[in-house]
C-alpha cells in the first residue's frame, strides 16, 4: 500500500479489524491508509479506524446475527452453529447480509444463490442429514468421537506434514537449500537501555482483544489497563500502586496515563500491559483514553526471516511521572 | 430439605470472572455492584511466587448471624438452607451488612440488602447456579451436602484440603475452598489486592 510494488493497492475493507490496535507502528499505518482511493470499515464497534472510513458499514454482534457453521477436525471433530439471541441493535446488519447485499449490487447475485442465513446453514447442514432445527434440539453441536489424528492419513498412506521427510522436522534440510539455519538458533535481542523497560503484552481474562474494553459489565469489572512493574523496582523509583504514568518508547511515543501495579510476578527489566485499551475513539464512550495502547507503543518490530512472523517485543519505554 | 453448598477447586479457578459476569446477568445485579468478588494472592519474591485468586460470595452460613440480627424477618434460611432477602420486608437498616463476617452483602439501588442467592431461582428448576454453570474450568461444583454423590460432596472428596475462610466465627459457611497452595487456606495475613476495590478506584 506505501511503495505500490508489487502492484498497486487502492481499495481496502477491513471486516471486524481495528487496524490502529491489531497492527504494530501505528504511523506506518496511517500512512498507508492516506494512500488508498476508498477504505470500507465493517465493525460492531466505532473503533479508532472508523474515522479513516470513506463507508462504515455497522454490523450486528454476535449475539444478534447468524455466523458460519464452526467445524472442527482433528481428534475430536465437531460442528457448531452460532444463531441470533436477540434482534440486531438500531440499523446494523450482520456480515452474511452485508456480503450479500453488496454482491449483489456488484453484479456479483450468481455467487450468492441463498436469500437468507437459514437456507445456506441449512444446505450445508443437509450434507450431514441435519438441518439447523435437529441441530439447535441437541445443544447446537454436534460432536464425534475422536481418533488420534494420524490414523487416517496412514490408513490412506498420506502425511499431514509438507515436509520432505513426511515427518515433523526439528533440522529442516529444506531450510539449508535456501540458505537459512536448518535448525534455529537463539539470536539473542537487544537489551533496554538504561532507564527503560522491556515492553511485553498480553491477555486479561476479562476483555477479547480490543473490542469488549467498553461493553458495559466488562468494563465496571476491568475498566483501564495498568503498567505492571517489578515492586522492588517499583520502590526504587519511587512509585506505588496505583499511581498514574505516561509510557514513553525509545522513539519518544507516549501513550497513557496509565496506572502503575507494583507486582512481584514480573521481572526487573520488563513491564507489562494488557492488550486492547488506550482507545483514542470517542466513540468507545467507556474506553476512550483509559490506560495505554501497546500498539502506539510499538513502533518497531522484527520479522522472522523463515515464517515472516512478527516479533514485537522489542519495543522499549520508559515510565513519566505525571507532572 | 436439602442442604445446598458450593466449592472452588483453587488448583483449577483461572480468575477469569466469568462466574462475575454470568451471575450479574443472569440475576440483573446494577452497574456497580457485584454479588462476587475475586481475591489475588501473591505470596513471595520474583521468581519465587504462590498465589491464587478467590471468588468469594454470600456463604449461606449453617449459623448465618446475619439472620438473627434481622429487625424484621427479611434475611431468613430457606428449607434448603440457601439464606435469602425478602425485598419486600427488607427496610435497609444495614444491621445485616454489618453481621456477615465476609462483607458479602450490599445495598441494591433500589433500597434493599442484595447478595449472592445461590440462583436458588435456577435451583428450583433444577439448574445449577449461573457461577457454576458458566465456569470454563469447571472449578466450581454445587449440591446437596447431605447426598454422598452430589458434584459438591464429590468434589470435596477427591481434594486434598479443604477450607472455609474465617472458620474462628462459627458461622460454619457452605463455600468450600478446595486444594489452597496456602497452609490451612489463611489468607489473611497475606497481601492481596480485592479487584471490586480496584475497580471503584478507576472510577
Amino acid at each position: 500500500m506505501i511503495t505500490g510494488k508489487p502492484y498497486p493497492i487502492k481499495g481496502l475493507i477491513a471486516y471486524g479489524t481495528n487496524l490502529f490496535h491489531t497492527l504494530p507502528n501505528v504511523p506506518r499505518t496511517k500512512e498507508a491508509l492516506k494512500n488508498l482511493d476508498f477504505y470500507l470499515a465493517v465493525d460492531t464497534m466505532p473503533q479508532d479506524h472508523i474515522a479513516w472510513a470513506d463507508v462504515v458499514l455497522p454490523e450486528a454482534t454476535y449475539l444478534e446475527r447468524y455466523d458460519e457453521l464452526w467445524t472442527c477436525g482433528h481428534k475430536t471433530p465437531y460442528i457448531a452453529m452460532r444463531e441470533p439471541a436477540v434482534e440486531p441493535y438500531a440499523d446494523t446488519k450482520p456480515g452474511w447480509w452485508i456480503a450479500r447485499e453488496l454482491g449483489i449490487r456488484l453484479g456479483l447475485e450468481a455467487f450468492f444463490p441463498w436469500k437468507t442465513a437459514e437456507e445456506y446453514l441449512n444446505t450445508r447442514l443437509a450434507s450431514i442429514g441435519l438441518n439447523l432445527d435437529k441441530l439447535r434440539e441437541q445443544g447446537g453441536v454436534v460432536i464425534q468421537k475422536g481418533k488420534p489424528w494420524l490414523s487416517d492419513f496412514e490408513a490412506e498412506k498420506t502425511s499431514p506434514f509438507a515436509t520432505e521427510s513426511g515427518k515433523v522436522e526439528l533440522f529442516a534440510a529444506s531450510l539449508e537449500k535456501s540458505k537459512n539455519k536448518p535448525l534455529p538458533e537463539y539470536e539473542p535481542t537487544p537489551e533496554p537501555p538504561a532507564g527503560f523497560f522491556r515492553l511485553l503484552y498480553g491477555r486479561s481474562p476479562v476483555h477479547t482483544f480490543s473490542r469488549t474494553t467498553n461493553t458495559p459489565i466488562l468494563h465496571e469489572l476491568f475498566p483501564e489497563n495498568e503498567v505492571w512493574v517489578n515492586a522492588d523496582q517499583a520502590a526504587a523509583m519511587g512509585l506505588k500502586n496505583g499511581d498514574r504514568v505516561m509510557l514513553e518508547n525509545q522513539d519518544k511515543v507516549r501513550s497513557g496515563p496509565i496506572r502503575v501495579k507494583a507486582t512481584q510476578r514480573i521481572r526487573k527489566d520488563c513491564v507489562f500491559i494488557v492488550h486492547g485499551f488506550g482507545h483514542n475513539a470517542p466513540g468507545m464512550t467507556r474506553a476512550h483514553k483509559r490506560g495505554a495502547s501497546d500498539a502506539d507503543l510499538q513502533t518497531r518490530y522484527v520479522l522472522d526471516p523463515i515464517s515472516g512472523g512478527a516479533g514485537l517485543r522489542v519495543n522499549f519505554v520508559r515510565l513519566v511521572k505525571e507532572a | 430439605m436439602a442442604r445446598y453448598a458450593m466449592s472452588i477447586d483453587l488448583n483449577r479457578c483461572i480468575g477469569c470472572q466469568a462466574c462475575v459476569v454470568a451471575c450479574k446477568a443472569e440475576n440483573e445485579v446494577p452497574l456497580g455492584n457485584f454479588r462476587l468478588r475475586m481475591r489475588e494472592t501473591v505470596v513471595g519474591k520474583f521468581p519465587n511466587l504462590q498465589g491464587e485468586f478467590r471468588l468469594e460470595q454470600c456463604f449461606h452460613c449453617e449459623n448465618a448471624p446475619c439472620v438473627p440480627v434481622c429487625p424484621t424477618g427479611a434475611t431468613y434460611k430457606t428449607k434448603d438452607g440457601i439464606v435469602l432477602v425478602d425485598p419486600a420486608k427488607c427496610i435497609g437498616c444495614k444491621a445485616c451488612v454489618t453481621a456477615c463476617p465476609y462483607k458479602m452483602r450490599f445495598v441494591h439501588p433500589a433500597g434493599h440488602i442484595d447478595k449472592c442467592t445461590f440462583c436458588d431461582h435456577r435451583v428450583a428448576e433444577g439448574m445449577e447456579p449461573a457461577c457454576v454453570e458458566t465456569c470454563p474450568s469447571e472449578a466450581r461444583a454445587f449440591g446437596d451436602l447431605d447426598k454422598a454423590d452430589s458434584p459438591v460432596r464429590l468434589a470435596m472428596a477427591k481434594a486434598q484440603c479443604t477450607d472455609v475462610l474465617k472458620p474462628e466465627t462459627g458461622a460454619h459457611p457452605k463455600l468450600f475452598y478446595l486444594n489452597s497452595r496456602f497452609t490451612n487456606g489463611d489468607t489473611e495475613n497475606q497481601p492481596v489486592v480485592v479487584i471490586s476495590e480496584q475497580v471503584k478506584k478507576g472510577e
